[in-house]
Parts: structure tokens; C-alpha cells; sequence
């Protein structure tokens, strides 16, 4: 089983000023909270990313905030317009103090 | 979408006003920065995704629930396969003038799904993967930098529902 918060990014090759999409996923149950365990027939808590954040050569590009109806091993896209090379970094922050956090170096051709 | 090159403005700013030292480099700093990724503070939408009808869901996360369908792409299939897994795509021909798109699930039981700020984005446009519990309409709704809202709305009919409940 492999392990939550494990996450990967990937960035298409980018020009100066165009748009280049980010494609990004994350390892996580995205536990709602409603559901029983079949076994216990106890509600397992809540256990999901609230909080993502994209930051490019340290500025803050993109945030989102999630709530429990977000899909286990959330996917996520969205679009950089670097105008120099850089480091993308992506953080996940979960409802039980998790924080992860992965890499991709940009560059502009 | 950022249109002016930070570098370049710094140090023509700096030149300009002749002065030395970290006080100009440090106020040129923060003036030079596109507005929308200055010191970004988005606190999470606690009370508005605890909300259990779209339009008190609305009325919590926008501040309104009258709202134009105008604007605003959005990319979902006609039938899902399996109502844990939904591929949704929000877009619009706005650009840089979209501040941050909303997502809201009609007849999920907390309808109020997702909240992107797109900061310095290049393209208005977010992709994901959200949970359906039921058929339902997906609302996706554009703020403008302006304050303004436009959505698009599209059914998705869901077989198997994907709440876990």
C-alpha cells in the first residue's frame, strides 16, 4: 500500500510568458467522515486535504481550498506563466496536521 | 496573467529615485509584485463548506446566490461511471480578471466543494476530481477581480454514488 502523501508534479516545457499546465497528484484517503467501518460499524473521522499551495521561484501562484468531496488521491491541474526557469513547489496541508510537499523544476526555453 | 517584468520595474524604480540601501529595495519589492500574489492570505471557508443547501452555500462562500451564467466553461461528463471519481474542468475567456473559481455540487450533502485562487495563474482554467453522491447539477462560478460572478451549470447523471455513506 503505498504511502499517503507521496505526491508527484509534472510540468509541461514551458516558453517565456506563455502558459504551461501543472499537472499534480497526491496520495491521500480523503476520508469524508460519514462513512462505517464495515467491521466496527464506527464512522471513520474525517482525514483530508484542506489546504494546497503553489509557490514558483518562492512567489505564491496558486492556493486552493478543499473540502471532504474532493476525490481519494486528489488530482489537480492548473496553469504557470513562468518568465524565467525556476523551482515550483507544491505544499498539502490536511485536517490532521499532515504536510507534504513535492518539487518540480521549471524551465524556459 | 502577469504583464509587467518585476525585474526590470525594480531596478528602473531604483535608479530613478537614486537611493541606496535595503529601505528602497525592500518598498520596491513589495510595490513591484502583481497585487493578486501580495501577501495572499486565504483563510479556509470553514463555515461556508459546512453548509448543507447550495444556496445557503452560496450565500456563505460568494455573498450572494444570484448569480449570471455567463463567462464560464465547465467540462464534466454527461454520466459518471462512478460518482467517487468526477472529472470537472472550470474555464473562462476572462484571464487574468478571474480571481478565483468556486465549485458547488447541488445535492451533495455539503454542496460547497472547492475554492481556487488563481494568483498569477497564465489561464483561467483548474482542473479535479470531485465526489457526487446523486445526479446533480455542478455549478461552477467565476469571481472577477472586481468582485463580480458569472457561472456555468451542467448536469451530471451519477449511477453509483460516491459519498461513501
Amino acid at each position: 500500500m503505498a504511502k499517503t502523501g507521496t505526491a508527484r508534479i509534472r510540468v509541461g516545457s514551458a516558453q517565456k510568458g506563455q502558459a504551461v499546465q501543472v499537472r499534480s497528484l497526491i496520495l491521500h484517503p480523503m476520508e469524508t467522515g460519514l462513512r462505517k467501518d464495515p467491521k466496527t460499524g464506527k464512522k471513520i473521522p474525517a482525514h483530508f486535504i484542506q489546504k494546497v499551495k503553489a509557490d514558483f521561484n518562492g512567489d505564491r501562484v496558486f492556493e486552493a481550498d478543499w473540502s471532504v468531496a474532493i476525490s481519494k488521491n486528489p488530482y489537480l491541474s492548473y496553469y504557470l506563466a513562468p518568465q524565467s526557469s525556476g523551482t515550483l513547489k507544491m505544499t498539502w496541508e490536511d485536517n490532521q496536521g499532515g504536510v507534504f510537499t513535492a518539487e518540480a523544476e521549471v524551465k524556459v526555453g | 496573467m502577469r504583464v509587467t517584468n518585476e525585474n526590470t520595474g525594480r531596478r528602473s524604480f531604483l535608479k530613478v529615485m537614486g537611493a541606496t540601501g535595503a529601505v528602497v529595495a525592500a518598498a520596491g519589492a513589495g510595490l513591484m509584485k502583481p497585487a493578486k500574489s501580495l501577501a495572499a492570505n486565504f483563510p479556509f471557508p470553514k463555515e461556508a463548506f459546512d453548509k448543507e443547501s447550495l444556496s445557503s452555500a452560496m450565500q456563505a462562500a460568494l455573498g450572494t446566490t444570484n448569480v449570471q451564467e455567463a463567462n464560464v466553461s465547465l467540462k464534466a461528463p454527461t454520466i459518471a461511471e462512478n460518482g467517487a471519481v468526477v472529472p470537472i474542468t472550470a474555464s473562462s475567456d476572462m484571464g487574468s480578471k478571474v480571481a478565483k473559481f468556486h465549485i458547488f455540487v447541488e445535492k451533495n450533502p455539503a454542496p460547497y466543494t472547492a475554492r481556487f485562487h488563481m494568483l498569477d495563474t497564465g489561464r483561467a482554467e483548474v482542473s479535479t476530481r470531485i465526489k457526487m453522491g446523486e445526479t446533480s447539477n455542478i455549478i461552477a462560478v467565476a469571481e472577477t477581480t472586481d468582485g463580480s460572478f458569472y457561472k456555468a451549470t451542467k448536469e451530471v447523471r451519477v449511477t453509483i454514488g460516491g459519498c461513501g455513506g
